[in-house]
């Protein structure tokens, strides 16, 4: 039989490709299946530059990157540190922080006191600069 | 400035007694978070590296009640030392171009440029899984308002190794199990601990022994679980664990209480009085007397202490302490010096105050 690839030298192996998707077993030749092979080891990772040999030899990524580029070996190496899980239930990065909100409320504050103030409300001024002053009392605590 | 870290083996906040405190030395968190802009510890260079440390620096510098340091440009000792009181992890202490933040308390630490760029590390005494928990996430939520953090939808916190991913979130508490490693009861839930995907190991982590019966128990999976979740569950360990030592300590003294108090008064015994000890031995030692403390007997050694003493007894804080390098025979003398010293202290305290027979 005919390498499906090179179409001139006789077939020797029929590997399982892992990338594509339908119809991935081919019969190949062996410089064929050596070449594919180095191909497929040296992929890189175009934001930082370690190769798919390197991550799997390490077992560790070389960036954010990599989780998308190499996502077959990243996955399979997940779900085996992670008996089997594949999802996060945790917290985000971008959650408030009880520092931030405060923070933000206060600068809500000082611009509603400055409205009152140039509108001569002194009342109302009064009760904004309390809550301004217990808002800035919460902030020293956390 | 890690000088004056290393004056004392025990920050204030460790000294105080803590829930169970009588098996449980101390709690840790960690949180492994990695900023977006940079490239992971595995393929970041040189330059990169230093910048994110400046960076880290900047951003972190006006926060009240911490303090900055660069971990590899500090001397041998220092770094050794660092680690043995926990400040730090054994990989932060031998990689290059790597930095501390650390709260005047030392309860919190920020590692930079381990193997992920920020380890945000808690420690508590005692069993305090939430509260470590609790501060750990304030820190985490500080450092994410100044970096973009690597996260992803499905697989949550990006980390450089993928046993990490998910939470980033490891607990880790250690325990002082003599019971169980005198009725050999320890390799059995060693064992079963793994097969519910636990790790338990030796006081400074991977590699290290268990010795003086201290054993460091964590979770291994991060990823499909809330935070809090994964602590409830590694909490339900940990309680096991420390009811079966409970029960393992109440039965030897229901089976052998002749042969367990003569080993452990003769422990006493010989650190009393030695002129010259290793780290091993002592710490060997030092688990039978605080054992016979907890047990009751007539000697007198605070959980507090004993850490301090194991603390103190490790062969880069003792050299930290003696202000230069010592022989090992030298150590062995200071070693027993201190230990003469201390327990000597925790016996005229207990005659003052009373004390209990």
């Amino acid at each position: 039989m005919r390498c499906q690839r090179c179409l001139e030298r006789e077939a020797i192996v029929r590997v399982k490709l892992p990338q594509e998707t339908e119809d991935s077993e081919r019969v190949l030749c062996s410089e064929c299946v050596r070449e594919l092979a180095r191909e497929y080891q040296g992929t890189t990772c175009p934001s930082c530059g370690m190769t798919r040999q390197q991550l799997l030899h390490l077992r560790k990524v070389g960036c954010a990157t990599c989780y998308t580029v190499f996502k077959a070996e990243v996955d399979g190496m997940v779900r085996q540190f992670q008996h089997g899980h594949s999802k996060h239930y945790g917290s985000r990065p971008d959650e408030e922080s009880v520092e931030k909100r405060l923070k933000q409320q206060l600068s809500r504050l000082k611009e509603q006191l400055n409205r009152k103030v140039l509108s001569e409300d002194y009342e109302e001024a009064e009760l904004i600069k309390q809550q301004i002053v217990s808002v800035e009392e919460d902030l020293r605590h956390v | 400035m890690f000088e004056e870290l290393l004056t004392h083996p025990l920050s204030e906040k460790m000294n105080q007694q803590a829930p169970y405190d009588d098996i449980v030395v101390s709690t840790r968190i960690r949180l492994a978070r990695n900023a977006i802009q940079y490239p992971f510890s595995t393929t970041m260079s040189e330059a990169e590296a230093t910048e994110l440390i400046d960076e880290t620096e900047r951003q972190l510098n006006g926060l009240k009640g911490f303090r900055f340091g660069r971990v590899d440009q500090a001397d041998v000792l220092t770094r050794t030392a660092l680690v043995e009181k926990h400040l730090i992890s054994p990989a932060l202490a031998s990689h290059p171009r790597t930095g501390l933040f650390v709260s005047d308390d030392e309860q919190i630490s920020v590692m930079v440029n381990e193997e992920d760029h920020f380890r945000i590390q808690t420690l508590f005494p005692g069993l305090q899984l939430e509260e470590a928990f609790r501060v750990a996430k304030q820190v985490d939520q500080l450092i994410s308002e100044r970096f973009k953090i690597a996260f992803d939808d499905t697989l949550g916190y990006l980390t450089t190794c993928p046993s990490n991913v998910g939470t980033g979130l490891r607990a880790s508490v250690m325990l002082h199990l003599p019971g169980l490693v005198l009725t050999n009861q320890i390799q059995g839930y060693v064992k079963h601990l793994r097969q519910l995907g636990f790790a338990i190991r030796g006081r400074y982590g991977e590699g290290s022994d268990a010795s003086g019966r201290m054993f460091q128990l964590s979770n291994q999976r991060t990823l499909g679980a809330s935070e809090d979740m994964l602590i409830t569950d590694y909490q339900f360990a940990v309680e096991a664990l420390i009811e079966a030592e409970q029960a393992a300590r109440k039965g030897l003294l229901e089976m052998y209480q002749e042969e367990l108090e003569d080993r452990l008064y003769r422990s006493y015994g010989i650190l009393t009085s030695a002129r010259l000890i290793t780290a091993r031995e002592a710490t060997e030692r030092l688990s039978d007397v605080r054992l016979a403390d907890g047990l009751g007997l007539d000697v007198n050694l605070a959980p507090n202490v004993f850490h301090h003493l194991l603390v103190s007894l490790q062969t880069g804080f003792l050299q930290k302490h003696f202000g230069n390098q010592l022989t090992s025979r030298e150590r062995d003398i200071e070693r027993a010096h201190v230990i003469r010293q201390m327990l000597t202290e925790q016996k005229n305290r207990d005659h003052t105050q009373g004390g209990f027979a």
